[in-house]
C-alpha cells in the first residue's frame, strides 16, 4: 500500500475533529491522536504538537472540559469531554463543514467544456 | 469576571499542560519500544513527532494570554522600579501633586457643605428663601412675623410658606427648672407648619398641632433633632408626650422627634429643638409680630421662581401701603422709607446660613481659584520633570520602537508609570483632606465648623474624579503622547537633541507660567495680610485688651436681672467696673437702626435720619474705655421714664449739629447730655455709624444681656468668680459665654484672617513649587548641554560668565513670568479691592515686595544648577557621548 503524503488541514479543521471524536467517548492527548488517525486510515496525520494549542483553545472558549484520570496503561493522563456548548458548537461547524465541502465539490465537477 | 477567571486559570493551566506532554511522549515511547525499538531511539522518534516541547507550550500558553492586561501588569512592574531608582523625583512629584490635590479636595467639600449640598428634604429645589431690602441701607434682612403672616394671606404661588428664627440657648433636661443647669443647644422657633411645608416626617410622635401661630395660648411643646434625642434620652421613645424639657426656666411636652437626618434648615448650624414660634409670647406678651423670622416657601407645582417673586411683591407692596395709610401720623421721610422696602426671593435649595454665606462665598471661591492655581503649578512641574526624564530616555524608547515595539505600547508604558506617581499622589492627597479642611474649618464659627457636612457625596466624586482626569490628561497622558511623537529618527541623533529649540521653549513657557501664577498668589497674599494688619491695628474707639463680655439668656425681666448681676460682678476681685447692654453693638451681631429726629424739625424725604440704637447700664463708657469728648457720661437718676437722656457718637454730633454744640438740644425727646467718640458697633471694617445711647430703664426685656468687665484678669482666672458671683447674687438663667472684647473683634475678622493665612500658605506652597520647577528645567537643559558647556569653557570662556550667561537665559521666562502675574493681579484689582482694607490692590510695596521675594528664591533655585555646570570638566565633557 503506499503511502499519502499526510496533508495539511485547513484551519478549523483539527478542531471539529478532536470535537467530533470526543463526541463518542472522552479521550486523553494521546489517543486521541491515534483515534484521528485510525479513523482516517491514516490519511491524515495530526501534528501531535499543534494538538495541544489546539486543546487550550477549546478548552479556553469552554467546549471541552478536562480531567486528571488514570488509563488503561496505567498512567496518569488527562481527560478530555466535551461540554454541552462544545456538542452545540460541533453541530453548527458540521452543518457548515459540509455546506462548504458541498460547494467545494460542485466547483471541483465542473466538466472541461 | 471571565477575564478574572482565566487570569487566575492560566497558571495552573499551564502546570498541567506541562505535565500532559511530558505524559503524552511517554506513551509514545512506551508504545514504540512495545512496537520493538531501542529506547534510546524511540525517545529521539517521540520527541522527533511531536515536535519543539517549547515552542508548542509557548504556543499553548498564548493561548490565554491576554495581551493589554499583561502589559499593564509589567508596566506597573517597571514603574515601581522608577520611583525605587529616582526616589528624589518621584517624592517631589508625589508630594507636591499630593498637596495640589488635598487642599483642593478640602476646599471643595467646605464649599460644597456651604453653598452646593441640598437640603434633606423632599424635593429641596421647589424651596425658595424670602428677603427684605431696606432703601436706605442697602442691607437684606430677615421679614418680621408679621409680614411672614401677611404674605401667606395675600400670596398665591405657594403650597406653603413657613417662619424660622434660630437661636443659641440653653436648655435642661428634668421636669423642673435647675440653677445654672443645662447645655447650651442650637434651637428655633417655628411656624406650626415647618414640618409639614418641608415635608419632614417623624422618627416618633407628631409635629406640632397645625394651629395659628399668633393665638393668644401657644402650644407649650417641643420637637427634638432625631440626634439630641439620641445623645440625651439614649432614643427612648417612652419620654415622647412627657414634659422632659425646661427651657427658659418653662417646662415643655416632647410630642415628637424629627426623622433621622434632618438638622434643620440652616446649613452652618445643627438645630437640636424646634419651638412653635407662639412660645414667644410666653416670655414676650407682645413682641411675636415684630419677631425677626426667615421665611421659606414651597413653590407650587409649575410655579417658577420668577412668577412667585412677582407675587410675592405685589403683596408686600399692598401689605405696606395699607399700612402706611392706616398711620397718618407718620412725617414724609419715615412713610417713603417704609414704603421703599421691597421683599425678594431666592433659592432655598441649600437651606440658609446668611451670615456665613455673605462672607464667604466670594472668598471661598478666591480660595478655590488659588488651589486651582497651586494645583496647576504642580502639575506643570511634574509634567515638565517626566518630560525631561522621558527626554533623557529618548535613546532607549527610540531602540524599543527599532525593535519593533509599537508607538502605542510605549505611550502606554510611559503613561503607567506617570498614572502610579498620579495614584501615590491622589492617594496622599486624600490622606491630607482632613488636616486642610480642618484648617479651613478653624476660621469659621465653631458651631458651623461641626455642622457643615462635609461627608463625601456624589457631587465630590465627581469633582475629585474630574480633577483626577484632568490631572492623568495633563501629567501623564500628554506629555507621554508628546515625547513619542519625535521619537522616530532619534536613534541615529544620539544624545544630540533633535527638538531642542522646541523642547526649550516649551519648558519656558512651562516655567513662565508657574512664575506668573505665583507671583499673582504672592501679591494677593501680601494684600490681605496687609489688610488683615490694618484692620487689627485700627482704633475701634474703645479698649479691646481690658473688657471681657459675659453673655447671659434674659427674659421679660431682663433689668431686674443686670441690676442683680452688674454689681455682684463689680465685687469679684480685679474687676474695677462692671456694664450691661443687649447684643446689639460693640460687635455683637445684630443691629438696631431706628428714627432719630431733631425736635421741632421736619427732615427732608432724601434726608438719612436713622441713627444706631444702643441702651447701655451705668458705667458702660468707663468700662469700655470710651471717652466723654463733651458733657458727661450717665448718672444715677438718668434712667427713663423718670429721664429722658442720650449720649450721641461724635459722627451724630458732627452730620447733626456741625460746629454748633448738640448739648442742651433734644432727639426724639431726649437731651443730649454728652458726645462719646466713635466707636465701631458691629463691624470694623464700617466707619462708625451715627449712634445714640440711653440708659437701660425699668421693662428693659431682651433675649441675651451681655455684660462688660473692665479688668487685667484673664478669662481662665475669672470664669469661676464669675459664675459663683451670678449663682451667689440668686440668678438662675445660664452663662451662655465669657469672651474678650478682643476676640468678639477678632471673630468679625475671621474672614480676613481666613484669605490672610490661606493665601499666605497657598502663596509660599507655590513660590517653593515654583523654584523646584525653575530648579529641575534648568538642572535637566544643563545636564543636556554638558557638551556645549565644556566646548566653551575649552575654548576659554570663563566660570563667571557661564553662569551668567545661563541665569540670564533663564531670568528672562521668570522676568516674563513674574510681570504676567502682577498684570494678573492688576486685572482683578476692581473684584480684589472689596476683600482689601487701608489699602489699594495695585499696592506698590505690596507688588515689589513679592516680586523682589520670587526674585531672590528663583535666582537662587537657578544659581545650584548653574554653578554646577560651569564646573565641568571639559575634557570629560567632550568626551561625552
Amino acid at each position: 500500500m503506499t503511502r499519502h503524503e499526510p496533508r495539511d488541514l485547513f484551519p478549523g479543521a483539527l478542531e471539529i475533529m478532536v470535537l467530533r471524536v470526543l463526541q463518542r467517548e472522552p479521550l486523553h492527548g494521546y489517543a486521541l491522536v491515534q483515534r484521528i488517525q485510525q479513523a482516517s486510515n491514516d490519511l491524515l496525520r495530526v501534528e501531535e504538537g499543534s494538538l495541544y494549542p489546539a486543546l487550550q483553545r477549546l478548552l479556553k472558549a469552554g467546549l471541552l472540559r478536562a480531567e486528571w484520570s488514570v488509563s488503561s496503561t496505567n498512567r496518569r493522563v488527562r481527560t478530555y469531554s466535551l461540554t454541552r456548548a462544545g456538542g452545540k458548537h460541533l453541530a453548527t461547524e458540521l452543518s457548515r463543514f459540509e455546506q462548504m465541502l458541498k460547494g467545494v465539490t460542485q466547483v471541483l465537477a465542473l466538466r472541461n467544456v | 469576571m471571565k477575564i478574572l477567571r482565566d487570569l487566575f486559570r492560566r497558571r495552573a493551566e499551564l502546570d498541567d499542560l506541562k505535565a500532559e506532554i511530558r505524559a503524552h511522549l511517554e506513551e509514545k515511547i512506551a508504545s514504540l519500544i512495545a512496537a520493538g525499538m531501542p529506547r534510546a531511539e524511540a525517545e529521539q522518534a517521540a520527541r522527533r513527532a511531536f515536535g519543539n516541547v517549547a515552542t508548542i507550550e509557548d504556543a499553548a500558553r498564548d493561548v490565554w494570554r491576554m495581551p493589554r492586561a499583561d502589559d499593564l501588569v509589567a508596566d506597573v512592574g517597571f514603574a515601581f522600579r522608577f520611583v525605587r531608582r529616582s526616589p528624589a523625583l518621584a517624592a517631589v512629584a508625589v508630594s507636591s501633586l499630593a498637596l495640589g490635590i488635598g487642599v483642593n479636595i478640602a476646599v471643595f467639600t467646605v464649599i460644597n457643605a456651604l453653598l452646593l449640598r441640598p437640603l434633606p428634604v423632599a424635593r429641596p429645589g421647589a424651596l425658595v428663601v424670602f428677603s427684605r431690602q431696606d432703601a436706605d441701607t442697602n442691607r437684606t434682612n430677615s421679614l418680621t412675623f408679621h409680614e411672614y403672616a401677611a404674605l401667606g394671606a395675600r400670596t398665591s404661588s405657594f403650597v406653603g410658606l413657613l417662619a424660622h428664627a434660630g437661636g443659641d440657648g440653653s436648655l435642661q433636661v428634668g421636669a423642673t427648672p435647675v440653677p445654672n443647669g443645662g447645655e447650651r443647644i442650637r434651637f428655633a422657633r417655628v411656624s406650626s407648619n415647618f414640618f409639614d411645608v418641608l415635608g419632614v416626617g417623624m422618627a416618633v410622635g407628631r409635629g406640632f398641632l397645625p394651629v395659628d401661630d399668633s393665638a393668644a395660648d401657644p402650644e407649650r411643646s417641643v420637637v427634638l433633632s432625631y440626634d439630641f434625642w439620641q445623645r440625651r434620652f439614649g432614643g427612648d421613645a417612652s419620654i415622647v408626650g412627657q414634659p422632659v424639657i425646661v427651657f427658659r426656666g418653662l417646662p415643655f411636652t416632647v410630642v415628637g422627634v424629627a426623622a433621622r437626618g434632618f438638622h434643620g434648615i440652616e446649613a452652618d448650624e445643627r438645630t437640636d429643638a424646634w419651638w412653635p414660634v407662639g412660645t414667644v409670647k410666653i416670655v414676650f406678651p407682645d413682641r411675636l409680630a415684630g419677631w425677626n423670622v426667615t421665611v421659606m416657601g414651597r413653590l407650587k407645582p409649575g410655579v417658577s421662581l420668577a412668577q412667585a417673586r412677582a407675587d410675592a411683591q405685589v403683596a408686600h407692596a399692598a401689605m405696606l401701603s395699607d399700612e402706611a395709610a392706616a398711620s397718618p401720623g407718620w412725617n414724609d421721610a419715615r412713610r417713603q422709607r417704609f414704603l421703599a422696602q421691597r421683599v425678594d426671593l431666592t433659592s432655598g435649595r441649600t437651606g440658609i446660613a446668611e451670615a456665613l454665606r455673605a462672607g464667604f462665598t466670594q472668598p471661598l471661591y478666591a480660595l478655590m481659584a488659588s488651589v486651582a492655581a497651586v494645583l496647576l503649578i504642580a502639575c506643570a512641574n511634574v509634567g515638565a520633570l517626566l518630560l525631561a526624564r522621558t527626554a533623557a530616555r529618548r535613546r532607549e524608547l527610540a531602540v524599543r520602537l527599532a525593535l519593533g515595539s509599537g508607538r502605542a505600547r510605549i505611550v502606554q508604558q510611559l503613561v503607567t508609570e506617570n498614572a502610579l506617581l498620579i495614584a501615590l499622589a491622589a492617594m496622599g492627597g486624600v490622606a491630607l483632606v482632613p488636616l486642610a479642611r480642618g484648617t479651613i474649618l478653624g476660621y469659621a464659627p465653631a458651631a458651623a465648623a461641626t455642622a457643615l457636612d462635609t461627608t463625601p457625596d456624589l457631587r465630590t466624586l465627581a469633582f475629585v474624579a474630574a480633577m483626577v482626569f484632568t490631572i492623568v490628561l495633563v501629567v501623564a497622558v500628554l506629555p507621554a503622547v508628546r515625547s513619542t511623537r519625535a521619537l522616530e529618527g532619534a536613534l541615529g541623533a544620539g544624545a544630540r537633541d533633535s527638538g531642542g529649540a522646541r523642547r526649550t521653549r516649551v519648558d519656558h513657557w512651562l516655567l513662565g507660567s508657574q512664575v506668573a501664577l505665583s507671583v499673582a498668589l504672592l501679591v494677593v497674599a501680601g494684600l490681605f495680610v496687609r489688610t488683615l494688619q490694618n484692620l487689627r491695628g485700627l482704633d475701634a474707639g474703645f479698649d479691646r485688651a481690658t473688657v471681657l463680655v459675659v453673655t447671659l439668656n434674659g427674659g421679660a425681666a431682663t433689668t431686674a436681672i443686670a441690676r442683680t448681676v452688674a454689681p455682684a460682678l463689680e465685687t469679684i476681685p480685679g474687676v474695677r467696673s462692671a456694664t450691661f447692654y443687649a447684643n446689639l453693638g460693640l460687635l455683637g451681631g445684630g443691629s438696631a437702626m431706628s428714627d432719630c429726629v431733631i425736635d421741632g424739625t421736619q427732615p427732608a424725604a432724601s434726608a438719612q435720619v436713622t441713627c444706631a440704637m444702643m441702651q447701655v447700664g451705668p458705667r458702660f463708657f468707663e468700662t469700655t474705655s470710651t471717652p466723654i469728648v463733651a458733657g458727661r457720661a450717665f448718672r444715677t437718676g438718668d434712667e427713663p421714664p423718670a429721664a429722658q437722656v442720650a449720649i450721641i457718637n461724635e459722627t451724630m454730633a458732627r452730620q447733626y449739629f456741625g460746629r454748633t454744640s448738640p448739648l442742651g438740644q433734644r432727639i426724639q425727646g431726649k437731651l443730649v447730655v454728652g458726645v462719646a467718640r466713635d466707636t465701631k458697633y458691629t463691624s470694623l471694617r464700617e466707619p462708625a455709624p451715627r449712634m445714640l445711647y440711653t440708659p437701660v430703664g425699668a421693662g428693659w426685656a431682651v433675649a441675651d444681656v451681655r455684660f462688660a468687665l473692665h479688668s487685667h484678669r484673664t478669662i481662665a482666672e475669672l470664669t469661676g468668680p464669675i459664675k459663683r458671683a451670678i449663682a451667689d447674687a440668686g440668678v438662675t438663667q445660664p452663662v451662655t459665654a465669657i469672651e474678650s472684647l478682643g476676640a468678639i473683634a477678632d471673630a468679625t475678622l475671621a474672614r480676613e484672617r481666613l484669605l490672610a493665612s490661606l493665601a499666605s500658605w497657598f502663596g509660599s506652597l507655590a513660590l517653593v513649587l515654583a523654584c523646584i520647577g525653575l530648579y529641575g528645567t534648568m538642572s535637566f537643559a544643563v545636564a543636556r548641554r554638558t557638551k556645549e558647556i565644556g566646548t566653551r569653557l575649552a575654548l576659554g570662556a570663563t566660570r563667571p560668565r557661564i553662569i551668567g550667561g545661563l541665569m540670564i537665559e533663564f531670568g528672562r521666562p521668570v522676568a516674563l513670568g513674574a510681570a504676567a502675574g502682577v498684570a494678573a493681579t492688576v486685572a482683578v484689582s476692581r473684584l480684589l479691592s472689596r476683600f482689601l482694607f487701608g489699602l489699594d490692590a495695585t499696592d506698590l510695596t505690596t507688588i515689589g515686595a513679592a516680586v523682589l521675594v520670587l526674585g531672590l528664591a528663583a535666582a537662587a533655585a537657578a544659581f545650584m544648577p548653574a554653578r554646577r555646570a560651569s564646573a565641568t570638566d571639559p575634557l570629560i565633557a567632550l568626551r561625552a557621548e
